[in-house]
C-alpha cells in the first residue's frame, strides 16, 4: 500500500446552478482553501461541470443530487451520482423503495455510483426501505445541512442507527460524512456551510477514476474533524492510528450487529482482533472537543 | 410584561487575541439577531469607540485570564457588567486563584462566569465547588479545544455543572461562543454564534440582562428556541419553538445528572416531588442542537 496516499473531499456541495448561494468558481475556491484534494459539485438535477479550471483548485469529481419527490412532494429521495458521465433525470416514483431504486439505477446507467443522502430530512425513509435497495453504494451519516435530523428522537432512528441497521441486515454499503453545503457568505450553526463534513479516500492516486473506486470500495473514512494517519482492515482486524491534536482525548468504539458495542480503547491507537461472529465490525471515533471519524465496516463470514 | 433577550457573553476581538476589531464584531451580532452583547477580551475592558447604529446593548466584560503552574493551568473567569478593569491575580493552586479572581470581579461591580474548565483540562467540580460567589458556568463552550465532551476518566463541561449543583452550590450554567475569528468559518475556527443565552428581563438594560444572569432568569442555548419557561417550586414547564420538522426530547434531571423524567414533544412537564435536590431540563433536538434551562433547588421542608 506504500504509494497509496489519502486524499480529502467533499461529496455533497450546492451552487448557482440549483440553490447555493455562490456560484462554481467561487465555491471550488473555498474547497481549495481549506485544504480539500477533491470536490464533487452536486446540484440538484443538474451535473454541473466548471467553465473554467481554477488554477490549484481540488480534482473535480461530476456529480448530481438527483432530487426526486413522491406523495405530492412530501417525501424527498435525494441520491448523489458520483462520477457519472452525462446528467440523470430524476425519477419521481410513487413509492419509497422503488422510487430509490429507480434512481439508483438510472445513476449506475449513467456510470456512477450512488449516494443515499440525509434519510432523515423530514423523516423520508429509513434502513427499513435502504434494506429492500439493490445496488446503492453509499449513504450519508453525516450531512452538515441542519436540517436534517440526523440525532433522530424518540421512535426515529439516527442516522447511525439507519446505517446500522442497513448493515446489519446483511447489506454492504458505506457511511460518508459530506457538508451539503449552500451557503458561502453568511456563516453561523443554522446555515448550510461548508467544512462540516468530509470523506478522505485512500487511493494510488488523485484520478477521477481512481477516487470512485475507493469509494465504491470503501477505502476511505468519513470525518467532522478527526484525522486518521492509519487505518488498516482486514478479515482478521481492524486497526487505526489517530492524528494527535492539541490535549483531545480520542475515544475509539467497535462496534458490530445492531450497533452492539464490541470493545471501547482510548488513546491515539485503537486495535479490534475479529472474534467472527460479529456480523461486521466498523469503528467510531469520538473527540473530547466533539468531532467524529467513521471507519468502514468489515463483514465478518461466520462459519 | 417580561421579554426575552439573546446576548453572547464571551467574545474576542483584536483587543486581546481575536482577529476582528470591536466594530465589526458587534456588527456579525447585530446582523445575527443578537439583543446584548458582552466583549469579553483577556484582561482588558473592551469599550466601543463608536456606538454601533441599530447594535445590541453593549455589557461592559473582561476574560479575567490568569495563569498558574508556570502558565499550563488556564484559569479565565468572565467579569460580566464590571465598572472597571480587573487585573487578573496569578496563583499557586487552583480553587484560591479562580476564587480571588472571582472576588476581584465582584469588587469591580460584575458578576463571574467560570470558563471552559476542561480547556487544557484545567480544573472541574472538585474545586469549582470549593469557590463561592461565582454565579455562573460554562456548560458549552463554542470553541473547538476546550473538550467540552470530556472522555474517559474526564468530565464533560455538563458532568461538572451537574457536580457543582450536586454539591449543593447554585450555579447557573451558560453556553457561550468564545469567538476569535470573524473571517474564516471552518469547523476548526473559534466561529461566532454556536452558543448563547436567552434571559428574561423587564427591559433591555445593563443592569436588568446582568440581574437576569445573576438570578438565573434565562436558559441556554445551542439552537433551540423556547417560547416559554416557567420554574416553580412545584412544576417546570417548557414550550419549545418548532423548528422545521424536528423532533423534541427533553430530560429533567437531578443531583449526580440522575434522569428523573424525560418527555417527547413541545410542551414537556416536570411535577417536582420535594425530594429531588434540584431539578433542571436539558432539550435536546433531532438536529443535535440543545438547551439548557437552570436549576430549580428544592428543600426538604417543602
Amino acid at each position: 500500500m506504500s504509494d497509496f496516499a489519502w486524499y480529502k473531499g467533499n461529496l455533497h456541495t450546492h451552487t448557482t446552478e440549483s440553490d447555493g448561494d455562490a456560484d462554481p468558481e467561487f465555491v471550488v475556491n473555498w474547497f481549495m482553501e481549506h485544504g480539500y484534494d477533491f470536490l464533487m459539485l452536486s446540484d440538484h438535477n443538474h451535473r454541473t461541470i466548471l467553465e473554467h479550471e481554477v488554477e490549484g483548485g481540488p480534482l473535480m469529481i461530476p456529480g448530481e443530487e438527483v432530487s426526486a419527490r413522491i406523495e405530492f412532494g412530501q417525501i424527498p429521495i435525494h441520491i448523489n451520482g458520483i462520477g457519472i458521465s452525462r446528467v440523470v433525470e430524476p425519477i419521481h416514483g410513487n413509492d419509497i423503495v422503488s422510487t430509490i431504486q429507480a434512481n439508483v439505477d438510472a445513476i449506475h446507467d449513467a456510470n456512477g455510483i450512488a449516494q443515499l443522502n440525509h434519510p432523515n430530512f423530514r423523516w423520508a425513509f429509513d434502513h427499513t426501505h435502504i434494506n429492500q435497495v439493490r445496488g446503492a453504494d453509499l449513504m450519508e451519516v453525516y450531512n452538515g445541512h441542519p436540517g436534517v435530523n440526523l440525532f433522530g428522537a424518540p421512535g426515529k432512528p439516527s442516522t447511525e442507527e439507519i446505517w446500522d441497521g442497513v448493515l446489519s441486515a446483511g447489506k454492504v454499503i458505506f457511511g460518508t460524512a459530506t457538508d451539503d453545503s449552500h451557503r458561502y457568505y453568511d456563516y453561523h450553526p443554522g446555515m448550510s456551510n461548508p467544512g462540516r463534513g468530509w470523506v478522505v479516500v485512500r487511493a494510488p492516486e488523485l484520478t477521477v477514476d481512481a477516487i470512485v473506486d475507493g469509494l465504491a470500495t470503501g477505502e476511505f473514512y468519513s470525518s467532522t474533524g478527526i484525522v486518521l494517519n492509519d487505518l488498516e482492515q482486514s478479515e482478521e482486524s481492524v486497526s487505526l492510528e489517530i492524528k494527535e491534536e492539541s490535549d483531545f482525548i480520542f475515544t475509539t468504539t467497535f462496534s458490530g450487529r445492531d450497533g452492539k458495542v464490541l470493545a471501547e480503547e482510548t488513546g491515539l491507537s485503537a486495535s479490534y482482533t475479529i472474534r467472527g461472529d460479529e456480523g461486521y465490525v466498523r469503528a467510531t471515533v469520538r473527540s473530547s472537543s466533539g468531532g467524529n471519524a467513521w471507519t468502514q465496516p468489515v463483514f465478518v463470514r461466520g462459519d | 410584561m417580561p421579554n426575552w433577550y439573546k446576548g453572547n457573553i464571551h467574545t474576542h476581538t483584536t483587543k486581546s487575541d481575536g482577529d476582528a476589531d470591536p466594530e465589526v464584531v458587534v456588527k456579525w451580532f447585530m446582523e445575527h439577531g443578537y439583543d446584548f452583547l458582552v466583549l469579553s477580551d483577556h484582561n482588558h475592558r473592551t469599550i466601543l469607540e463608536h456606538e454601533v447604529e441599530g447594535g445590541p446593548l453593549m455589557v461592559p466584560g473582561e476574560e479575567v485570564s490568569a495563569r498558574i503552574d508556570n502558565g499550563s493551568i488556564p484559569i479565565h473567569i468572565n467579569g460580566i457588567g464590571i465598572t472597571r478593569v480587573v487585573e487578573p491575580y496569578h496563583g499557586d493552586e487552583i480553587v484560591d486563584t479562580i476564587q480571588r479572581n472571582v472576588n476581584a470581579i465582584l469588587a469591580a461591580g460584575g458578576i463571574a462566569s467560570i470558563n471552559h474548565p476542561n480547556y487544557q483540562w484545567a480544573f472541574d467540580h472538585t474545586h469549582v465547588r470549593e469557590v463561592d460567589g461565582a454565579s455562573l458556568l460554562e456548560v458549552f463552550n463554542g470553541s473547538p479545544i476546550t473538550n467540552n465532551e470530556g472522555g474517559p476518566g474526564k468530565f464533560t463541561a455538563e458532568e461538572i455543572w451537574d457536580g457543582v449543583l450536586t454539591a449543593g452550590k447554585p450555579i447557573f450554567g451558560v453556553a457561550a461562543d468564545d469567538s476569535h475569528h470573524y473571517f474564516d468559518f471552518a469547523h476548526d475556527r473559534l466561529n461566532p454564534g454556536r452558543g448563547w443565552v436567552v434571559v428574561e428581563a423587564d427591559e433591555l438594560t445593563v443592569d436588568a440582562i446582568v440581574n437576569g444572569l445573576a438570578s438565573g432568569s434565562f436558559y441556554s442555548s445551542t439552537g433551540v428556541t423556547l417560547e416559554a419557561l416557567e420554574s416553580t417550586d412545584e412544576r417546570i414547564s417548557l414550550t419549545i419553538e418548532q423548528y422545521a420538522t424536528c423532533l423534541y426530547r427533553t430530560v429533567f434531571s437531578g443531583p449526580d445528572g440522575r434522569v428523573l423524567a424525560e418527555r417527547e414533544g413541545l410542551e414537556p412537564t416536570y411535577e417536582i416531588q420535594g425530594d429531588e435536590g434540584f431539578v433542571r431540563a436539558t432539550v435536546y433536538s433531532s438536529l443535535g442542537v440543545k438547551a439548557w434551562t437552570q436549576p430549580v433547588f428544592v428543600s426538604e421542608e417543602n
